[in-house]
């Protein structure tokens, strides 16, 4: 079965790139467009093997998300990586704190991508 | 005292304070277009800078804006693009092509005007200056009483024209340090696995 992965960005042309990346390479990909959704997203489907998520969104931003979603996150050992235009170590720093396992910098590069679900995946449902 | 906006380069006072105004936009305008090259040569349309046309037809350009405020620089930047450089740039990003004027197509819009706003600021942390950044949005028509003011660049490459805009307002006192420092940061394209 193919392992779930969901990308959370506001932007639907983000969404199609990362699917375009993905979905090719075996991997079911899931879409949210914003925190609030992808909060949603993330508890009700509990076969997601990665997340991928982007910082500035409107409703709730992915640094946010992440942290109300933190111990649910590390009780599910869902890895999350983030996918944004900021390369600010602070908001890094942050985002590792609430437990993300990657950071991302807009645009990226596809082999990256992939190689970095690939990894985070391995030994995920 | 009133802020000073980009092209309103009143002098504070003496000869120092012009100086630092005009270095201060001297070093904006040269991020503007620093950050506007890299951006479309990321999408495979490298470009070269070009003398600014007044009164530029508007017919067949998206143009997208997205505002931004800190506690040294606020304002709005703005990404105006012909349509075959949105075309052409979504077509390398999504390896697809997309219709001109879809939903698709204004959604990717927005989004190089995300990432160029996200260049900006990566750029100017080494400054020490930093903001927040709103929602992208789209332009119904082109601003040309607002963008007139601000600093401008326009480009051209094999695939069609586009045009950054930085309407600025610096805080007063403010000046970009003299050198800037070697910060550690992630640059676009980087991953970085914790």
């Amino acid at each position: 079965m193919a392992k779930r992965i969901l990308i959370i960005d506001d932007s639907a042309s983000v969404r199609r790139q990362v699917s375009g990346v993905l979905s090719p390479a075996g991997f079911q990909v899931l879409e949210a467009a914003d925190g609030v959704d992808g909060a949603e997203r993330i508890r009700a489907q509990m076969d997601l093997a990665l997340v991928i998520c982007d910082v500035n969104m409107p409703r709730m931003n992915g640094l946010d998300m992440l942290e109300t979603l933190k111990n649910e996150l590390a009780q599910r050992q869902l890895p999350v990586v983030m996918l944004t235009t900021e390369g600010q170590p602070e908001a890094m720093a942050r985002a590792k704190k609430s437990g993300a396992k990657g950071w991302i910098v807009k645009p990226f590069k596809e082999h990256l991508l992939l190689g970095a679900v690939q990894k985070l995946t391995q030994s995920g449902p | 005292m009133s802020e000073v906006r980009s092209r309103d380069l009143e002098r504070a006072g003496g000869s120092d304070g012009g100086d630092t105004e005009a270095r201060n936009y001297a070093i904006l305008d040269q991020l503007l277009r620093d950050c506007c090259l890299e951006l479309m040569s990321d999408y495979g349309l490298p470009a070269i800078l070009a003398t600014p046309v007044l009164n530029e037809p508007a017919l067949d350009v998206s143009v997208a804006a997205i505002d931004f405020s800190g506690r040294d620089l606020r304002g709005t930047l703005g990404l105006r693009m012909t349509s075959s450089v949105v075309l052409e740039t979504y077509r390398a990003a999504v390896s697809a092509p997309v219709p001109e004027g879809s939903p698709e197509a204004n959604d990717w819009t927005c989004e190089l005007v995300n990432q160029l706003i996200g260049r900006l600021k990566n750029k100017l942390r080494p400054y020490h200056v930093s903001f927040n950044v709103n929602a992208p949005r789209l332009l119904a028509t082109f601003p040309v009483a607002e963008l007139e003011r601000a600093l401008r660049s326009r480009f051209v490459s094999d695939r069609g024209t586009f045009a950054g805009y930085l309407d600025v307002m610096i805080a007063p006192g403010f000046a970009f340090v003299d050198s800037p420092s070697e910060v550690p940061l992630v640059n676009e394209g980087d991953l970085v696995l914790f």
